[in-house]
């Protein structure tokens, strides 16, 4: 189904206007963003999966899981807007890195908190009453059933890494359109695979769109190598 | 234990402020939403005409698609959940999870760069040639279209549908089933008897497929046209409201016209979530139904 | 086919998961045209004989059978199962008719789908038909087209029963009809089965004996897969031969 360009790109080469470059910049937009987004994401999703799985009748934990389910939901375009709309606008910040990773962060979020609690459920359940019996305290219990579950965790982060290469509508507004710029730091613009697709699909040159679709390879080999990772995991993770 | 007290143990408030995190985060995502929607909603009357055709492309792009999906989604089901052996079985359940998940812009290329032209010169040459005459189908077909957009946006859709409706379809007691052979029934039957005994899950789940769908950005994008014009036939190009916002978006900034944007972003939020509300109540009636069954 | 009886069973023996359900049943004659009770305790393999009387056991993924079962001299192991259980009828203990459809599509569908009539005239009279035979139609001939659930359990049964009827079978098979059914709903059961017998045999799954005293011609007592004995109502309910079929009658156990 995916025909490409006969063209792989791999190359660090930035990208030109009309002969063929590669997408080294995009590529390693990606790879910061999605690197810095989970930075972000990752310890707040895994303590609000954790504290949703192991306190399940707070109110907090209930509010939380309400809003997580609802924001997963949404456009992902109103989630770069509102990024925008709050860092770039209001705070003067203008396009940088740290923007489209914020972006992608608030995307991944309620996804792999909720990831995160239901795979911690079943550890919970099998062994929270043995280590208490064992006189274990709270907070080890909770420690242990992680190191448990932590297959789970672990898919939940895959998965959410997954959505962030492959996340365009929140990157479009927060993230840069010229694709010649390799990242310097933080605080400059940066470019993103798929934002790349998405523009290059559209334009009119020829070679342009070979570009979009050896990026789309590159990206479909990308997503398909973390859920790959996540089906080895999971087979691994059956225990009796 | 006391609940109390566990709450001002050590591991609470290890985790507590993670949750806390995540909910500030989303509320004050809303928060910044309505308020900058705000300014908009005084000059409603001047901003909605001018989302009217994202609106329309929006509702037409989204009910075809959801339309196109019903046979596809039922059709794996069935497939899935009867036709195929074993061994195909979770090959194709994987597979169809993978589908679910993908990056949508990648499903954009191909709608846009492959099967576009390619039904340019067939199908939607067919359409036009025999069934030209009715508004809907008339214009010359271009390479990009709300039809187009709703197929690739069907075939999006169709994986989650499908798994949604696979958890219900097997979860149909057996004494359905049971009484359909013994009327000396065969299979078929018993097939079409659980899809009727399940209608209303079907009818939620192709209301979440519909909620999720609308807010789908980049692959309607690519493949709608972003023509900002209400164009009666389905094989002319259009636009649907997130292309409006992603496309126009940039322009905008420099005015003062944001605010319209946020309020346009409500809209869509508020469809979304009419939707989803709606596939929960029916998916809810839906299991008192099934747990009912039989208990005289 | 005259002089036949419906059913004839020879060293019948079924295994659901490789668990000995039912144990060389042997020697039973199922005459036509009368109330046949199968009595038991729960899990002493009722079902499981009726199911095999119309191959439903089949169905089952773990399931089976050896031995020999005539079917008004058939032998129904060599006949097409789906043509057997157009001729044998079958209901269940829990009323499952048809929630989503209504009383009248509960009935027409299977009517239509294998093929027994094909104007809606023939198909309305069918429908009637069924339900003045199983004593439905007066209390629903005003609603035809309301949804099955609606109807009260014993109503419920009562439409099963209808649907079953209007494919016109000689034999009947009731698992345990009226165990979950209110007492007057029951009662109502047990005047139809009454009736039905003469036009039809009935074979019928109980695990009372004051039912079977009421509506049976023959009783047989089936006590953990094997056949305790079986004969004429009034010898097994007033002076059986076995002393467990004794106890039973008694009420001294199940």
């Amino acid at each position: 189904m995916i025909e490409q360009g006969a063209k792989f790109f791999t190359a660090p080469p930035p990208t030109t206007d009309l002969g063929l470059g590669g997408i080294g910049t995009v590529l390693q937009g990606s790879l910061v963003l999605v690197a810095t987004a989970l930075a972000f994401a990752a310890p707040i999703s895994v303590l609000a999966g954790a504290f949703i799985a192991f306190y399940p009748n707070s109110f907090t934990a209930r509010l939380a899981r309400q809003l997580a389910e609802v924001v997963v939901e949404f456009p992902t375009i109103v989630i770069g807007l509102s990024v925008f709309g709050l860092f770039i606008v209001d705070l003067h910040w203008g396009l940088s890195a740290l923007t489209g990773a914020i972006a992608l962060a608030v995307v991944m979020m309620p996804y792999m908190t909720i990831q995160i609690s239901e795979a911690l459920r079943v550890p919970r359940a099998m062994f929270e009453e043995t280590l208490y019996a064992l006189g274990m305290s709270r907070l080890r219990t909770m420690l242990f059933v992680m190191s448990a579950g932590r297959r789970g965790l672990l898919t939940g982060l895959l998965i959410g890494m997954a959505k962030g290469f492959g996340e365009t509508a929140a990157l479009l507004f927060t993230v840069t359109t010229s694709f010649n710029l390799f990242f310097t730091s933080f605080n400059r613009p940066v470019s993103a695979i798929p934002v790349l697709i998405y523009f290059y699909g559209l334009a009119p040159y020829e070679n342009w769109r070979e570009v979009a679709w050896g990026a789309a390879f590159v990206l479909t080999v990308l997503v398909l190598a973390l859920f790959s990772l996540v089906r080895v995991l999971a087979r691994g993770g059956m225990s009796r | 234990m006391n609940a109390k007290r566990a709450k001002l143990e050590k591991s609470y408030l290890f985790f507590l402020p993670g949750a806390l995190a995540l909910t500030i985060i989303v509320i004050s995502l809303f928060v910044f939403l309505f308020v900058n929607a705000l300014p908009a909603f005084y000059y409603a009357g001047k901003y909605v005409p001018e989302f009217l055709p994202a609106i329309y492309g929006t509702a037409v792009v989204t009910t075809v698609a959801v339309l196109l999906a019903i046979p596809l989604s039922i059709g794996l089901t069935i497939f899935i959940a009867e036709l195929s052996p074993k061994a195909v079985r979770d090959v194709l359940i994987n597979i169809s999870d993978l589908m679910a998940a993908f990056p949508t812009v990648v499903y954009g290329l191909w709608g846009l760069t492959e099967l576009g032209p390619f039904l340019k010169s067939t199908l939607f040459a067919f359409i036009n040639r025999y069934l030209g005459f009715l508004p809907v189908f008339s214009g010359t077909p271009t390479g990009v279209s709300y039809l187009l957009a709703s197929m690739v946006l069907a075939v999006m859709i169709s994986p989650f549908a499908s798994s949604l409706i696979r958890e219900i379809y097997l979860q149909v007691p057996r004494s359905l089933d049971e009484g359909v052979y013994a009327l000396g029934l065969g299979r078929w039957e018993v097939v079409r008897i659980r899809l009727g005994f399940i209608k209303r899950g079907i009818a939620g789940a192709l209301a979440l497929a519909f909620g999720r769908a609308v807010g789908e950005t980049v692959a309607v994008a690519m493949t709608v046209g972003g023509v900002v014009a209400i164009n009666k036939s389905l094989l002319s190009p259009g636009i649907t409201i997130p292309a409006y916002i992603a496309n126009l978006f940039g322009e905008a900034f420099s005015t003062v016209d944001v605010a319209s944007f946020f309020m346009l972003s409500l809209i869509l939020l508020g469809i979304g979530t009419a939707f989803l509300a709606a596939a929960r109540l029916f998916i809810l009636s839906e299991q008192r139904e099934v747990r009912t069954y039989g208990k005289a | 086919m005259s002089g036949h009886c419906a059913f004839r069973i020879e060293r019948l023996n079924v295994w659901l998961d490789s668990k000995h359900v039912l144990n060389d049943v042997s020697d039973v004659i199922i005459p036509r045209n009368v109330v046949f009770s199968i009595m038991g305790p729960s899990g002493s393999g009722k079902s499981t004989l009726l199911k095999t009387l119309n191959r439903l056991v089949e169905t089952y993924p773990n399931a089976r059978v050896e031995g020999k079962v005539l079917f008004m001299g058939e032998d129904i192991f060599s006949m097409d199962p789906v043509k057997l259980r157009r001729r044998v009828g079958y209901v269940f203990q829990q009323p499952n008719p048809f929630p989503h459809m209504s009383i009248y599509d509960n009935i027409a569908y299977p009517v239509k789908a294998l093929g027994l009539a094909k104007s809606k005239r023939e198909i309305d009279d069918i429908v009637k038909d069924s339900l003045m035979k199983a004593n439905l139609y007066d209390e629903v001939k005003d609603r035809l087209h309301a949804k099955a659930s609606a109807l009260s359990g014993g109503q419920q049964q009562r439409l099963v029963i209808a649907r079953a009827l209007a494919l016109r079978p000689s034999v009947l098979l009731m698992d345990e009809p009226t165990s979950m059914i209110d007492v007057v709903g029951a009662r109502k059961i047990e005047e139809l089965i009454l009736q039905l017998k003469k036009e039809m045999t009935v074979v019928v799954a109980t695990h009372t004996p004051q039912m079977a005293r009421r509506i049976s011609d023959y009783v047989l007592f089936l006590y953990d897969g094997r056949v305790v004995e079986w004969g004429p109502k009034e010898v097994m309910l007033e002076a059986p031969e076995n002393d467990l079929t004794k106890m039973y009658v008694a009420g001294r156990f199940g």
